[in-house]
């Protein structure tokens, strides 16, 4: 398998005088899962928005393959993202969701699964919020892009659903670069290759899980 | 190919809904010409207006099937106007039968 790189770096984002984002440097290769961690309002939504160019951003530079991707188009075609709310429309059944997302000889495949096959009839507006959100992220990461971005993946799901998205995870990252942020940090140190933490709108690389107390990220006793 | 104008005509399918229903209260006041005026302009408007409020969100969805905001909206431009000769052309076939 061919490897691809993303980077991201010379990142700046204010809102009216605060700087909210700035000193980003993210590199993230196919094959690696890097988990975002930071406290609310560090910027972690943030930057996966402006990496998937649906926020603007003062100045930044998003390479693939050190190739610059300066337009949407160029980089809705590399990377998908999981939004951090909701984003499938309520009015489409689920089949239809899938159809419209998924290349046909991937079709078969996608449904043989037990949580899908059970909720392929229904409308998405009468899906729970963890049916849905499992749906959304099973969708994006059979999106053929060689990039992921998944926000709050964990958001609304039983510890069942949990496992069975670590495992699709991983199984992905092997054709994939996934970079992954969610408060539900356990799951995040466990199945992240690299942590990165945001705080106050800058990346630290993280070489240790307990970096993550010294930075004051955690408490003593919750690793 | 195929998967990209199925995304993009149940796009426009959401969008048409509220354009005609802008277009009919108008038809109602001021007849075919206002119809015909809101369909091509205020009412794709003020569809932008309320996706834009109400179900930004949504745009992800098609943006993860690589058609961007500027693609679905010029697409329904262009489809109103499809859309609209077959509404007049229906109309004045009525017309011709009854």
């Amino acid at each position: 398998m061919i490897g691809h790189v993303l980077e991201v770096d010379g990142l700046q984002k204010r809102y009216s005088d605060k700087l909210a984002l700035s000193d980003v440097c993210i590199k993230c290769e196919t094959g690696e899962i890097i988990g975002l961690l930071g406290r609310n309002g560090s910027g972690k939504s943030t930057l996966l928005k402006i990496i998937f160019g649906i926020v603007d951003a003062d100045c930044k530079s998003v390479r693939i393959n050190q190739e610059t991707k300066n337009t949407n188009k160029s980089i809705f075609n590399e990377i998908s993202y999981l939004h951090q709310e909701n984003f499938i429309p309520p009015q489409f059944s689920v089949e239809k969701a899938v159809n419209l997302s998924v290349e046909k000889q991937m079709l078969s495949d996608f449904f043989e699964d037990d949580i899908l096959r059970k909720i392929k009839r229904k409308k998405v507006s009468n899906l729970s919020g963890g049916e849905l959100r499992y749906l959304e992220i099973k969708i994006v990461l059979s999106n053929t892009s060689k990039f992921v971005l998944l926000d709050e993946p964990y958001n609304g799901l039983s510890p069942l659903m949990i496992e069975k998205v670590n495992a699709m995870v991983l199984e992905n990252r092997q054709q994939k670069g996934i970079i992954l942020t969610d408060h539900n940090y356990s799951n995040v140190i466990k199945i992240a290759d690299r942590l990165i933490l945001m705080q106050n709108g800058k990346t630290h690389q993280i070489k240790n899980p307990d970096e993550l107390i010294e930075k004051g990220y955690l408490l003593n006793g919750m690793l | 190919m195929l998967q990209r104008a199925a995304n993009i005509f149940a796009f426009y399918k959401s969008t048409v809904v509220i354009n005609l229903a802008c277009s009919t209260a108008v038809f109602l006041i001021s007849g075919k010409d206002g119809f015909i005026f809101t369909f091509l302009t205020f009412g794709v408007l003020i569809t932008y207006c309320y996706k834009h409020i109400n179900r930004k969100n949504e745009y992800v969805f098609y943006y993860n099937n690589r058609i961007s905001l500027m693609m679905l909206w010029s697409s329904v431009f262009v489809l109103n106007f499809i859309t609209l000769a077959f509404i007049i052309g229906a109309c004045n076939l009525l017309k011709l039968l009854f």
